[in-house]
């Protein structure tokens, strides 16, 4: 019995080992990895060719803030190699590196809209099957080379990618544009009636001399294709059909000079309703706003002249919801996705509409319900004239 | 090289059992005892030649669908 | 095997559940069909199991703290009962393969890639073997703890996909053809909750006083829930997206992300399905060995679990080619051939034995006292 109990101790160790070790088999110290935190994806010199440009983090030339601006070197490298689909590439890409590229950290994937313009469904095809990669990893459509932009330096980020995602998480507070993550992207491209959209970045350069990276509208894409763009007021405007804006202002021409208003409140509902085979969309916006600035110099807070201003808000919503879908009517391109929400209410009557849905779209009728309620006026009560002016 | 070491291992494992059996005399369960060890070492012997066949969950499958016809369409 | 160790109701309650969680993990098979409807398959299966239960409970009521191997013997005789076992023996070691070759792919595939799959078979299986060696009483008392781990994580990670998750998604509902909806209520009744078949090979376990009606209907309806909760997070979250990926629990816990710093906590789900597996896995280890052990008429399946274990690792590797088409087979082919074992195999029993009673005394109904492995 007591050489059973030896040889059962000895086995649990050699399991013990063989439980704990199996882990090591693809095991890779971190110092061994190659941290990647965007990728940056041009058209390479041949047919399905791509030039992928990989920003690797550089751990140690990260400055602290011991440190201060020491100049160590910059705390990233940018490492570009072409080949015949993203894999390839990234592959050959091992030839130069000592490490392993290693993608869990990648915070951004920008893609030249040379290569949107063909098809990006190869590149999300690649992150979609990598078990490494983020499924939330944001989209970027860069206007110029990918990897010009994955270059611009930042004052306040050490890692231009880093810098890239901020700006982006900025923009999607300011309700300016809608981040677009891998997974959200895949999902409105695999639904019908609906053409969904990526962010686009592009470089300027500043009065200084300095070129930097800014937000710049949305690419609008068909079937992973790019088809067309939205400038930065429409992608605004989407934001508001999409129900996205929670914060923002806007800026009203009235009573000789100009208006500024807060919005503290934003609701948008669309319900789409089916009559004679044609969709009809009846979109109702309501929202809120506090006044924050103007130069009108009369009172503006009677009944009358906010009636006014509510108006004038109300007009201004309906006008730019009226051409952003122009635009993307003429386009054929329904970045709204009038044609999905019709398909989840009445899935049997629209079913056969989308098959012919940019065609459908462009006839496609909408009815408006705006309501806009100035609340606050500030912390005074009237504004503050010179003596001797109005009172 | 792993297949060896594996059947090393489950072969000595299944071993802890055998000095019990052979004293008490438990000759049923040293029957299926031995049964089930030259299955193992039969199928580790196969596998180490690269000899693959056809298993018989492989021959159901083959059976229900091709024979009795009993599938669905093919949607997954 | 612990002869005096014994389950209770509240016990058997949580492995049941335990293990009809550890099934619902492998959710693909009605995701992939069903798509943004498969959340119905939870209810129509559920509900269309009911007979099936009705079948495991009518055996059970007729033939009290028998295990599903010695009801064979004693409604068929001894060499008819026996070729049945095999059947059912047969089928315990193919879900056991199953489920151990995708859970083995799981984390060749997605935790630690380029790990061989069979060190990974063979470390899995030695736990599972010793593990039942200890018999399922502790097994069953680890259960309540393992059952609300996996609750405990289902709703946290619910509630951090909310996030995420879009009410729209769900719609437009029931579009899809009439047969899919058959084929998704077919593969949740054969392929989830038929499988608790196993649990009539554990009978002889149950403390006599055990009632094993309410614990089965009770886990059951937890299974609903669960199962119903899983499928709805990941129509939520994954919506279009969900009939195209592989795994949806662990895709939805990859999309989590707040605020960049609660992120890549799929790991979790590893663990979970991890542990659930391993559960389960031990249970079908008990049933197969335990099929074993009464077809040829040994005391306990005790010494054979070991070389058992290794034949199903062995076995596990022959049928690895396979798992390539598992999707397919799982859903498409192996609901009829679960059927058969799961609910007609049961259901002649079930009614030879009342034919049975009808023209026998009551002695007949009685198997030779040497054939019961008490």
């Amino acid at each position: 019995m007591k050489s059973r109990s030896f040889t059962a101790y000895l086995l649990s160790g050699i399991l013990l080992c063989c439980f704990l070790l199996t882990g090591c088999t693809s095991g890779a110290q971190i110092d061994q990895l190659a941290i990647v935190m965007g990728v940056g994806i041009d058209k390479g010199s041949a047919p399905d060719n791509y030039l992928v440009t990989a920003q690797i983090a550089r751990p140690s030339h990260v400055r602290t803030a011991n440190e201060g601006g020491a100049a160590q070197g910059k705390p990233y490298l940018d490492i570009q190699q072409e080949g015949k689909g993203i894999s390839m590439a990234m592959y050959e890409m091992m030839r130069q590196m000592s490490r392993r590229a290693y993608l869990a950290h990648n915070e951004v994937i920008v893609i030249s809209e040379d290569v949107a313009a063909e098809t990006i469904l190869p590149i999300l095809d690649y992150f979609i099957r990598s078990l490494e990669a983020k499924f939330t990893v944001d989209l970027v459509i860069a206007r110029g080379t990918a990897s010009g932009l994955l270059a611009a330096d930042s004052n306040l980020e050490q890692m231009p990618a880093k810098h890239l995602q901020n700006l982006l998480e900025n923009q999607v507070k300011n309700a300016s544009i809608e981040e677009m993550p891998l997974y959200k992207f895949l999902s409105d491209m695999l639904s019908p009636g609906i053409a969904p959209t990526i962010p686009i970045m592009e470089l300027y350069t500043d009065e200084t001399g300095i070129q930097n990276a800014r937000v710049q509208g949305a690419a609008v894409f068909d079937g992973g294709t790019l088809a067309g763009t939205l400038s930065a007021e429409q992608t605004r405007t989407l934001q508001l059909v999409r129900d996205k804006v929670k914060s923002g202002y806007i800026n009203l021409d009235a009573f000789g000079s100009y208006v500024s208003l807060d919005i503290t409140h934003s609701k948008t509902s669309v319900t789409p309703r089916v009559e004679n085979g044609r969709v009809i969309a009846k979109i109702r916006i309501r929202q809120e706003y506090i006044l924050i600035d103007t130069g009108v110099q009369a009172d503006i807070t009677t009944e009358d002249a906010k009636a006014q201003l509510e108006r004038l808000a109300a007009m201004r919503l309906i006008q730019s919801v009226e051409s952003l879908l122009q635009d993307t009517k003429a386009q054929g391109l329904d970045v709204c996705g009038f044609g999905q929400m019709a398909y989840r209410k009445y899935p049997r009557q629209v079913e056969a509409l989308l098959e012919t849905w940019p065609e459908q779209y462009k006839a496609l009728e909408v009815e408006y319900d705006v309501e806009t309620v100035i609340t606050i006026t500030g912390s005074i009560l009237r504004p503050m004239a010179p003596k001797g002016g109005e009172q | 090289m792993i297949i060896a070491g594996v059947a090393a291992m489950l072969i000595g494992i299944a071993a802890l059992d055998l000095p019990w059996l052979i004293r008490e005399k438990k000759r049923r369960e040293l029957i299926v005892y031995a049964i089930c060890l030259a299955a193992v070492s039969a199928y580790i012997l196969l596998y180490a030649l690269d000899v693959r066949f056809v298993t018989s969950l492989g021959l159901l499958h083959r059976f229900f669908e091709k024979t009795l016809g009993l599938h669905y369409g093919g949607f997954t | 095997m612990n002869a005096k160790s014994r389950i209770s109701g509240l016990q058997f309650f949580t492995v049941t559940a335990c293990f009809l969680i550890g099934t619902f993990l492998r959710i693909t098979s009605i995701t992939s069909v069903l798509a943004n409807d498969a959340w119905v398959s939870v209810f129509t299966g559920a509900v269309a199991y009911l007979p099936f239960l009705a079948v495991f409970l009518g055996l059970v009521k007729r033939y009290p703290g028998k295990s599903l191997f010695e009801i064979n013997e004693a409604v068929f005789g001894a060499v008819a009962g026996r070729i049945l076992s095999c059947v059912y023996t047969y089928f315990f070691t193919m879900i056991l393969t199953t489920t151990l070759l995708d859970m083995a792919n799981f984390i060749v595939g997605f935790i630690m890639p380029g790990t061989p799959i069979t060190l990974v078979l063979a470390a899995f299986m030695v736990s599972c073997v010793y593990a039942t060696r200890k018999g399922l009483e502790p097994l069953a008392r680890i259960s309540a703890l393992l059952a609300s781990g996996a609750c405990l994580v289902l709703v946290v990670n619910s509630l951090l996909t909310v996030a995420n998750a879009d009410t729209r998604y769900l719609f437009p509902m029931f579009t899809l053809p009439f047969l899919r909806y058959v084929q998704g209520t077919h593969t949740t009744i054969s392929l989830y909750f038929g499988e608790s078949i196993v649990f009539l090979t554990l009978l002889p376990m149950l403390d006599t006083k055990t009632d094993i009606k309410k614990p089965m209907i009770a886990s059951l309806l937890f299974a609903v829930v669960i199962a119903f909760l899983a499928v709805t997070r990941e129509i939520l979250t994954l919506g279009p997206l969900l009939p195209y990926v592989a795994r949806p629990s662990y895709e939805t816990m990859r999309i989590i992300d707040i605020e960049t710093i609660l992120t890549r906590i799929e790991s979790i789900y590893a663990f979970i399905m991890i542990s659930l597996t391993f559960f389960k896995a031990c249970t079908l280890l008990f049933a197969s060995a335990s099929g074993i052990a009464q077809i040829t008429r040994i005391e306990s399946p005790k010494p054979i679990l070991f070389p058992f274990g290794a034949f199903v690792v062995v076995f596990a590797l022959q049928t690895y080619p396979i798992v390539g088409d598992f999707l397919y087979w799982s859903s498409n082919v192996s609901p009829f051939i679960f059927t058969i074992i799961e609910f007609i195999l049961p259901l002649l029993t079930l009614l030879a034995a009342w034919t049975k009673g009808f023209i026998g005394s009551s002695q007949r109904l009685h198997v030779k006292k040497g054939a019961v492995r008490k």
